[in-house]
């Protein structure tokens, strides 16, 4: 399994992963051709960080109109959208179904934008400082967070014993 | 045309008297002598800004600039820089601030964003790919640095757009007003006030455009190599994500350098109050990064109880601590948050405004300030209540705060009394939170930088933690031109100073060579990445130079070069004038000026192809 995993408590704002992405896919810097994002709210602003959940079912592909469906879970590496660039008819309505946001539109292909999990090798996780990017199963995932909220909760332990 | 990677490739030049904005390109032999950042301000402010002008007049200009490296993710490539003349100093000044503006700028297709004029009603530019507008400002004048960014991004329907703006501070020409985006501040020197000035409220920027360079795999390569070393290092890769900068606050304290009520000491026996470790157990709530950094030293607090509840801040860090804090004789961080959250809101540099407070509060404790004349407010050093409510009326130029907004120096020379020996400024610039008199070469770096009382050109660390030794004078002058050339390097790309670890502390390397030729595709040498430094250096020195700068402007704060430290490990440190002059021989031989002037000697001027500048100063 190679899905791309988020653990967004975790996120520091950096957008590295906004400059990773569009350098291997498009060979040039520039975020608005990434697909993986970072929304920044309020002031001081906050931040945080969204991309294709890899959905095991995935509501994108249900919605589209075409056959074969254009938009497609990459079953190869067990994770991440595929597009069928000659099929797609533009319309729009996977970003619509999609429950978490995270499929844009590529601003000079005119073409769903959405994270492929660089064929299995994620470029952003390598460079994602505070870890907040995860590569492998949803398991993975669960492990991660559930280690975050362990070290909350013993903290919480720990300040009780210091009073 | 030509091609480097790297750059955009073009100047943006905004007519604040006429509401006009014109692009000139970006010539390759700018790209090749100058860099970027540092180099495009002191180079367009040399050539187009007149000597003896008044900086908060229309004749000055105001300069955003960025480097090849901004918009890439060569690590620390949020940061960006603003040039002016200072109203502070009355010399070049650059300053410099992380988030994402340089990026957006150069997304927008912008090296550099020249403001020049004088705008008859308060007015903001709007900035999107080539589409450039001048609109009317009057619904944000006199709001926060905040409010004006929410607004303007809720007008405008562009929530990822970068913002930079002033304050009230910046409106009211407080000489130390800042320039705010997001909630980064280019904070030195006074620039938010050369922007009031110009009745500039606020630039809104944002870019769709591409930034590139030459070899993707080979960019790959060097940056994911320097990533990797970021991460494994101590300070970089666990010390600073950690605790951020306020993790020095006690080591400084350690060593007996952290300057303590107005510098009348440098050890401060409440620090634990006010450390690192503290501010994290108590206040931090989030880590934050400037865009592409993976250091994120900045951390988000939050105050939960006492007279400071509610105050929720983006920091603050190492400099806003001892400004607010140990220099004032404040030990509640609480305090020193909210401090910091209203001196981003009015605009105001956090060291300027923490050393005119100190100021005030030494006058007012050795009798040369009434009560009367502090409208009332009880200075006394550690009195945090009466802190915040100075501050401001110091944002605001009201009371006494129009005083302390002229800066330590000016203020001290209208009250009189002595108390010029209490304004701790260098070059009239507030001195930073870093020791001149317990580290010799940082010392001399200052007083011979082009900024004075900052710690960002000559640079204090390598002293700090030992790798040179900071009790003697030996080899001193050869760390104040390594630390200088270093730094104006890291200015000209522009990378954050947190890095300086891995590039080096001492001197330009291989590391900052490497990353600007995998970047632009220049294929420099070392030697040629050096002259690059020193024929900024040196046209920044020519830029003060041709304002009357001489060699008896290179001195230290009075105190630091009267009153020896008087307790603690750096006991008795201090820079007496005829050890400083010694050091500035070997100094200036080494920069090549002139020993009596201490004007750049016409050879080096030459040498370095600053012909122009020559003819400037010898006549």
């Amino acid at each position: 399994m190679t899905m791309l995993l988020i653990a967004a408590e975790r996120c520091t704002g950096c957008r590295m992963c906004e400059l990773a992405c569009p350098l291997v896919h498009e060979k040039a810097f520039n975020p608005e051709k990434s697909r993986i994002w970072i929304e920044f709210q309020g002031m001081p602003e906050l931040y945080y960080p969204n991309a294709c959940r890899s959905c095991g079912k995935p509501p994108c592909a249900d919605a589209c109109p075409t056959t074969p469906k254009s938009i497609y879970r990459d079953e190869r590496v067990g994770g991440g959208m595929k597009i069928l660039e000659d099929v797609c008819i533009r319309c729009g309505r996977c970003i619509e179904a999609c429950p978490f946001a995270a499929i844009d539109w590529h601003p000079a292909k005119n073409m769903p934008l959405v994270c492929d999990v660089c064929d299995g090798d994620p470029e952003c996780v390598k460079y994602c400082s505070p870890q907040a990017l995860i590569v492998g199963g949803k398991t993975t995932l669960a492990a991660e967070r559930r280690r975050d909220f362990g070290r909350v909760q013993i903290e919480k332990v720990k300040e009780k014993f210091s009073k | 045309m030509w091609t480097y990677g790297g750059y955009a490739g073009r100047i943006l030049r905004l007519d604040m008297t006429n509401w006009k904005s014109s692009t000139t390109p970006l010539t390759k032999e700018m790209a090749r002598l100058f860099l970027g950042g540092n180099g495009f301000g002191a180079k367009i402010l040399y050539d187009e800004v007149k000597p003896g002008i008044d900086p908060l007049g229309p004749e000055n200009k105001y300069v955003f600039a960025a480097g090849p490296i901004q918009g890439t993710m060569v690590p620390t490539a949020g940061r960006s820089g603003v040039f002016t003349k200072s109203p502070l100093t009355g010399y070049f000044f650059d300053a410099y601030g992380g988030g994402s503006f340089g990026p957006e700028m150069k997304y927008a297709g912008y090296d550099a964003i020249v403001v020049e004029g004088r705008s008859e009603k308060p007015a903001y530019v709007k900035v999107f790919d080539d589409n450039v507008e001048f609109k009317d400002a009057s619904h944000i004048w006199g709001k926060s640095t905040y409010e004006t960014q929410e607004i303007l991004r809720k007008d405008l329907a562009e929530p990822k757009a970068q913002i930079a703006c002033i304050g009230p501070a910046g409106e009211r020409l407080v000489r130390f007003a800042c320039t705010i985006w997001g909630a980064r501040a280019a904070g030195r020197g006074g620039n938010g006030a050369v922007l009031g000035s110009k009745r500039f409220k606020a630039i809104v920027v944002r870019g769709t455009k591409d930034v590139e360079v030459p070899d993707v795999e080979e960019f790959l390569r060097v940056v994911s190599d320097q990533y990797n070393r970021i991460k494994a290092n101590p300070g970089t890769g666990k010390a600073l994500p950690t605790l951020g900068t306020p993790g020095v606050t006690t080591t400084n304290n350690q060593l007996g350098i952290l300057g303590t009520r107005n510098w009348q000491s440098e050890v401060f026996e409440e620090v634990e109050k006010i450390s690192g470790e503290a501010m994290r157990s108590r206040l931090v709530v989030r880590d934050k990064g400037c865009m592409a950094c993976p250091i994120y030293c900045t951390k988000l607090t939050y105050v939960k109880t006492g007279p400071y509840a509610g105050t929720f801040d983006e920091g603050p860090e190492y400099e806003t601590i001892f400004a607010f804090g140990s220099n004032c004789g404040v030990a509640s961080l609480e305090m020193i948050a909210r401090a910091d959250r209203m001196s981003d809101e009015l605009g105001v540099d956090t060291i300027s405004a923490g050393a005119v407070i100190s100021f005030a509060m030494e006058c007012y404790e050795k009798g040369i300030l009434s009560k009367q004349e502090t409208d009332g407010l009880d200075l006394r050093f550690g009195n945090d209540a009466a802190l915040i409510q100075l501050l401001e009326k110091i944002g605001r130029r009201e009371g006494i705060g129009d005083l302390l907004a002229e800066g330590a120096a000016r203020a001290a020379a209208k009250i009189g009394k002595g108390s010029e020996l209490y304004a701790v400024t260098i070059k009239g610039l507030e001195n930073a939170g870093h020791s001149p008199r317990g580290m010799k070469g940082y010392c001399l770096g200052m007083a011979t930088g082009t900024r004075g009382g900052s710690h960002q050109d000559a640079r204090p660390t390598a002293e700090r933690i030992g790798k040179s030794d900071r009790k003697i004078l030996e080899g001193k002058p050869e760390y104040a031109v390594g630390t200088q050339s270093a730094t104006t390097i890291q200015d000209s790309m522009c990378v954050c100073r947190m890095t300086e670890g891995i590039y080096g502390l001492m001197e330009i390397t291989n590391e900052h060579l490497n990353i600007v030729n995998v970047v632009t595709g220049m294929n420099l040498t070392l030697p040629e990445l050096v002259d690059i430094s020193d024929r900024i250096w040196n046209l920044e020195r020519s830029f003060n130079c041709r304002e009357g700068h001489r060699r008896e402007h290179d001195v230290q704060a009075k105190r630091f070069m009267k009153e020896p430290i008087p307790e603690g490990p750096s006991k008795g440190m201090y820079m007496p004038p005829e050890e400083l002059e010694m050091l500035k021989d070997k100094y200036y031989d080494l920069r090549g000026w002139d020993k009596k002037t201490g004007i750049p000697t016409k050879e080096t001027l030459q040498r370095l192809g600053l012909t122009q500048q020559a003819k400037d100063l010898y006549k």
